[in-house]
């Protein structure tokens, strides 16, 4: 091969790897930059102003202005005040959700897969009856049954996550627990939860991690789902999917911003967890990183 | 004798799985002294690693030693609790494997695992970083590697590390299955020269388990011959090496090409070992490729002394 060639293909293998490790970073840097421009929303909206959200001082259904960006409903309410208290609420309530799931998820999945046998099998068969529901439709069917409130709609999504959880915990300790690390971990003494402590469980992290950013990004559109439909947050308290529906009737007669704007943070909180968790994924990866 | 570290008597491993039951090692005595190497040589499949594993009572559960005695420095290891276990288990006994970059955890530095390990052992008295620091300087390696992720060790590198982390335990018997497969020759012998090294600084005792003879007759004072779970013959490297008396061994150094003999000389074993659930009740397990098998080799016998310390398994020396 001539030197020219050679290079050529040099220049061809390292091109793909500096162009995707910097398409990586960009992503990291734009989710993280979104997710910090709403999550500082969130945090100073309501603080900036603080009892608009259920005011009605402001006429209603006016189109967006400079008065109101976002316009107002029905009864008069400014959507861009309540869209920010409506993010902060569904920011906590994803985040209560996702802890919830995943701190069962990874604790189920390390007992199941590592104690095997009997265990393992009972735990994975009712893992896959949940599995065998829809998400939404078990968490609906769960909320109502516990009783339709905010806090047995986040118990009823995590309790509808929790599977997958386990499932991905499970399948990781089971190829982990095969690895000489553990044997040798075993063969120096090291007791068994300790093992799965620090060998097993840090393993499971960036596939743990992962899920998790994603079942945030699962838990934003399951609560505004499950509020739309009336189960979980009840007006007036302002949520994203519970304003969709409340504007839903209006779209037909024109005035789409009630709908339209809480749709769009919907859409921008999801694809910002999205972006997040995949860059966490390979940065969280010590064999990736350089 | 209280000199032995380590004594194996009688040990029997039974195999149940679904295929069937086996003695897949049966009978296995021997004994390392303090500071001795010893070499357990055969092929795959012979029982060695089985026979480490069962010294750290760490066999899959589908075997389990179902005869024989072992003990480590005295102590009975089949009568010990589950907590006096751990304690033997790298305290006593450390064990490294091959593939050591994966017998690290990729997630945590190496200083780390050396120092949960000496915390396991009750050895860091807070001189921490001094000693895992220490612990690579006496495998040869630079302090830099104290800081190092598995993944940025070289294969070699990830062997002396794991080492390292094995005597963070401080035990008195180190057990290597196989530790240089995969290494290239050089890298093999700087292994090999430095648990040549480590046996002389701090008197530890080696058990080598490996298929290599030639490695065996450069690093062990003592060897036994495994074929098919049985010990066939057992004693000093030179008497082994010069007078081998069991068929089997004389086989597998006959199989070794030397550089003067012509290479159609070198004799290769007609057929392999039997499997776990076809050993035959008793009986020599070498019998259907012995070239001098006899009648009477079917027959219940025992290993007999021919000279201090060299033992074989094998009827011609009646």
């Amino acid at each position: 091969m001539s030197i020219a060639a050679e290079i050529r293909v040099r220049r061809r293998i390292v091109l793909p790897t500096w162009a995707s490790g910097l398409a990586g970073e960009h992503a990291l840097l734009v989710g993280v930059a979104v997710l910090g421009v709403l999550v500082l929303t969130a945090l100073l909206g309501p603080v900036i102003d603080s009892d608009s959200a259920t005011s009605t001082a402001y006429g209603t259904l006016h189109s967006p202005s400079g008065a109101h960006l976002f316009g107002t409903d029905d009864v008069g309410r400014d959507v861009l005040v309540r869209v920010f208290h409506a993010i902060r609420l569904d920011l906590v309530l994803a985040l209560v959700i996702c802890g919830l799931a995943t701190v069962a998820g990874a604790v189920i999945g390390l007992a199941s897969g590592f104690a095997g046998g009997l265990v393992d099998l009972v735990v994975m068969r009712l893992v896959d009856i949940m599995m065998s529901i829809p998400v939404f439709i078990l968490a609906l069917i769960t909320a109502v049954v516990l009783g339709n409130t905010e806090q047995t709609m986040v118990l009823a999504i995590a309790f509808a996550y929790t599977p997958v959880a386990v499932r991905i915990v499970r399948s990781q300790v089971l190829l982990l627990r095969e690895l000489p690390m553990v044997e040798t971990s075993r063969a120096i003494g090291t007791p068994a939860w300790r093992i799965l402590l620090w060998h097993v469980l840090p393993n499971t992290a960036s596939v743990l991690i992962a899920q998790a950013t994603l079942f945030l990004a699962w838990a934003i559109l399951d609560t505004a789902a499950m509020s739309f439909v009336g189960v979980g947050v009840h007006p007036p308290t302002p949520e994203l999917g519970a304003m969709i529906s409340e504007g839903s009737q209006y779209i037909v007669s024109g005035q789409w911003w009630i709908s339209i704007f809480p749709g769009i943070f919907i859409a921008l909180l999801v694809v910002s967890f999205n972006l997040v968790g995949d860059s966490l994924r390979d940065y969280l990866d010590p064999r990736s990183r350089r | 004798m209280s000199e032995q570290l380590l004594e194996v008597r009688g040990l029997t491993v039974t195999l149940r799985s679904r295929r069937g039951t086996g003695r897949i090692v049966e009978g296995v005595s021997f004994e390392i002294a303090r500071g001795e190497s010893f070499g357990l040589v055969g092929e795959s499949g012979s029982g060695k690693s089985m026979t480490a594993l069962s010294i750290m009572r760490l066999l899959p559960n589908v075997a389990e030693t179902s005869a024989g005695e072992i003990r480590v420095e005295g102590r009975d290891v089949l009568g010990l609790d589950e907590r006096e276990m751990r304690s033997l288990r790298g305290g006593s006994v450390g064990m490294i494997f091959q593939q050591a970059r994966s017998a690290l955890n990729p997630l945590m530095r190496i200083d780390d695992q050396i120092l949960r390990v000496a915390a396991l052992h009750g050895r860091t008295n807070g001189k921490g970083e001094a000693l895992a620091v220490e612990l690579l300087r006496e495998v040869g390696l630079p302090r830099r590697v104290a800081r190092s992720y598995p993944h940025q060790l070289s294969g070699g590198m990830a062997q002396r590390a794991l080492i390292a982390i094995v005597l963070a335990a401080r035990p008195q018997l180190l057990i290597a299955d196989e530790p240089t497969t995969g290494l290239d020759v050089t890298t093999e012998a700087e292994i090999y020269d430095l648990l040549r090294k480590l046996r002389a600084e701090l008197g530890l005792s080696l058990l080598l388990i490996t298929h290599d003879l030639a490695l065996v007759a450069q690093n062990c004072d003592r060897v036994a011959v495994m074929h098919a779970g049985h010990v066939v013959e057992i004693g000093r490297v030179e008497q082994i090496f010069e007078r081998p008396l069991h068929p089997y061994t004389q086989a597998l150094l006959n199989s070794v090409p030397t550089l003067e003999g012509d290479a159609d000389e070198a004799l290769a074993l007609e057929g392999s070992a039997p499997r776990f659930d076809e050993l035959p009740e008793h009986g020599c397990r070498f019998v259907e490729r012995c070239p001098q098998r006899m009648p009477k080799c079917g027959e219940p016998f025992t290993a007999i002394e021919l000279e201090p310390g060299h033992r074989v398994l094998c009827r011609l020396y009646d």
